[in-house]
């Protein structure tokens, strides 16, 4: 039954008509696409502006990569600016190196002279050296004989130098019946003596000479350090205020010049089959391996400087195992972890982490602030614009003034000051700097 | 963007003799926008928002009308698309409406747009006096009971196109009518 509300409705509801005539319909049905094709072009439009901003963004990451391949390019490592340095004092007798931003100071070439005395030691007074040899030989057939590109040396007696690097440069400095003098100014190459106690045999190798009483052995001369493998027989290397024997079974004897020019890492002969796993790692007592579950490489020696790097090892690997060594008390291990670290990996991402601790291992623990002041500069070098720049800079400030050259303390201080006005270690770098 | 073809079983015009034709929007919208217009209007209670509203019923029919196939029920859905947008601007007025200043304020009965012809003057008041109850009832039953009562859809019509189930639509037409009742109070 409807009641009489419904039926009211039911009355009412068919005249609630609105007013839609066909006019009216093509009315709207015009403003209809208008507002389509308004729709479509503010769709395009948004499209266009989001092609941009994707094109802005692409434009900018380029920019970006760019900029820093440009930098990493133009950053450069200290061994490559002292062996920059090593060739412009060679043919100009003055340190000239235009790709770096800092020059190297006065000291730091004395000091490159004083370290490689056969290759820089005798410049004449034009400033030019002489790299062919000095003396005047006995056996005219071998005089100024350089040994370049792999080819060996060999001697009437039948003792022979071998190279065992493409880039190995060995230069017969002189010839006689009581000696032969040999130098070896790059590479590594292998010495096989015939044994004569009349003749001394004697390889020149930067600071350190090997002087050989009838052996074999092998050279490796790197710019920072040198190694000594005894195959047979004797040596005995020689540097200034100082001599050690070698024999075979003592492995590859390393002279670093971090060290003073002490023969600093001895590494231990490890028989052949152990060559591979000559990293071992850290006891339960080792703090690192307490704290977390981690594998702290150390050498397999009892030696805490015998260290190396081994291929399998990265960069973090590096880092941890100089933090190890470190915490052990082994400065001069983690030093050389450090070094060996950065020469393997120079263009890591951590390179630049791993350069500032090399500084500050060699400037607060070793006590060798000149050799600090380098690798904190490699450190900004190589993240001119990373986080590490700023601290890197003042430690570097720091290490050259406790070198003794305060002049370049000073400049490094003015430079800090520039570039970071209101840097956090602004009041150390005036110190170090001597700017009041 | 590809244009589907379909069997425009509900638009003659145009009509190839195989059944088959691209959409044509123009005759979609001559057809059903009367519809969207007559429905736009009897849930608004008023005529100024219904150009805007078939509008914008049609704006987003273009947006799916790549979707339609052959057994798509073009009517129903633009009923839907309209009822979405009417309650959405319901519910945009009532809010604007909280933000104003006189929003205690009863509904003004003149804002209803009530059709003149063939109504007593009485009819004409009762019937204003509805849409003000309507006015003051959530959306959810206002639409559901002007498409029942007003619109004069099934029930099932009805939960289709509010989108909810029978038995739902079902409570909310019987609860906005006992309310109309109430508000009317003519019995």
């Amino acid at each position: 039954m409807m009641s009489r509300f419904a039926k009211k409705i039911e009355r009412i509801a068919p005249f609630t008509q609105v007013e839609w005539s066909s006019a009216k319909a093509k009315q709207n049905l015009g403003a209809v696409h208008t507002r389509l094709r308004l729709l479509q072009q503010s769709k395009r439009r948004r499209q266009r502006r989001l092609l941009v901003a994707a094109a802005a963004v692409i434009g900018v990451v380029a920019l970006c990569w760019g900029a820093n391949a440009f930098l990493q390019r133009k950053s450069i490592l200290p061994n490559q600016v002292k062996a920059q340095v090593v060739e412009s004092v060679r043919q100009h007798g003055v340190a000239h190196s235009p790709q770096i931003s800092t020059p190297v100071s006065d000291t730091a070439q004395s000091s490159l002279r004083n370290d490689t005395p056969s290759l820089i030691g005798h410049a004449r007074g034009n400033g030019s050296v002489r790299v062919a040899p000095e003396t005047a030989l006995s056996s005219p057939e071998i005089a100024d004989t350089v040994s370049e590109n792999g080819a060996p040396l060999r001697f009437e007696d039948g003792s022979s130098a071998t190279p065992l690097q493409s880039a190995t440069r060995m230069v017969v400095k002189s010839v006689s019946d009581a000696q032969v003098v040999l130098a070896l100014q790059h590479g590594r190459a292998r010495f096989d003596v015939t044994p004569n106690a009349k003749r001394r045999f004697q390889v020149d190798v930067g600071f350190v000479d090997v002087v050989v009483l009838g052996t074999s052995f092998t050279v490796n001369r790197s710019l920072e350090d040198v190694s000594v493998t005894v195959h047979r027989g004797v040596v005995r290397a020689q540097w200034t205020g100082g001599s050690r024997e070698i024999r075979p079974g003592q492995g590859q004897v390393l002279f670093s010049r971090a060290s003073g020019h002490s023969p600093v890492v001895v590494l231990p002969q490890v028989p052949q089959k152990l060559q591979t796993p000559m990293i071992s790692y850290d006891g339960e007592d080792s703090p690192l391996r307490k704290g977390r579950d981690e594998r702290i490489p150390r050498t397999s020696g009892n030696r805490s400087d015998a260290v190396t790097v081994p291929g399998t090892m990265t960069m973090a690997d590096v880092l941890r195992a100089a933090d190890a060594q470190r915490l052990k008390g082994h400065s001069i291990a983690a030093a050389k972890l450090l070094q060996d670290g950065l020469l393997r990996f120079p263009n890591s991402p951590q390179a630049a982490t791993a350069s500032f601790t090399l500084g500050r291992v060699l400037l607060e623990e070793c006590q060798l602030p000149k050799e600090a002041a380098l690798a904190f500069f490699n450190a900004r070098s190589k993240r001119p614009f990373g986080a590490l720049a700023e601290d890197a800079l003042a430690r570097e400030v720091e290490a050259w003034q406790k070198a003794g050259d305060k002049q370049q303390a000073k400049r490094l201080a003015i430079k800090y000051l520039e570039l970071y006005p209101k840097g956090a270690r602004i009041k150390s770098v005036r110190r170090f700097g001597s700017i009041e | 963007m590809k244009r589907p073809t379909v069997q425009l079983c509900l638009v003659e015009t145009d009509l190839p003799p195989d059944g088959e034709a691209s959409v044509d929007f123009d005759a979609l919208f001559m057809r059903y926008s009367p519809y969207a217009a007559a429905v736009a209007f009897r849930i608004m209670g008023s005529s100024d928002d219904v150009d805007d509203i078939v509008q914008d019923v049609f704006i987003e029919v273009h947006k799916g009308i790549h979707l339609l196939s052959s057994t798509h029920r073009i009517k129903g859905w633009v009923a839907t698309i309209t009822v979405r947008i009417c309650a959405k601007r319901l519910r945009s007025r009532k809010f604007q409406r909280l933000l104003s200043p006189g929003w205690l304020s009863l509904t003004d009965m003149d804002e209803f747009d009530i059709p003149q012809d063939g109504l007593s003057p009485e009819e004409q008041v009762w019937l204003k006096n509805v849409y003000c109850v309507l006015d003051a009832m959530s959306v959810p039953l206002r639409v559901a009971w002007t498409l029942r009562y007003l619109q004069g859809e099934r029930l099932a019509t009805v939960a289709k196109i509010c989108g909810c189930s029978l038995a739902t639509a079902k409570r909310r037409v019987a609860k906005a009518h006992a309310l109309i009742r109430r508000g009317v109070d003519d019995e």
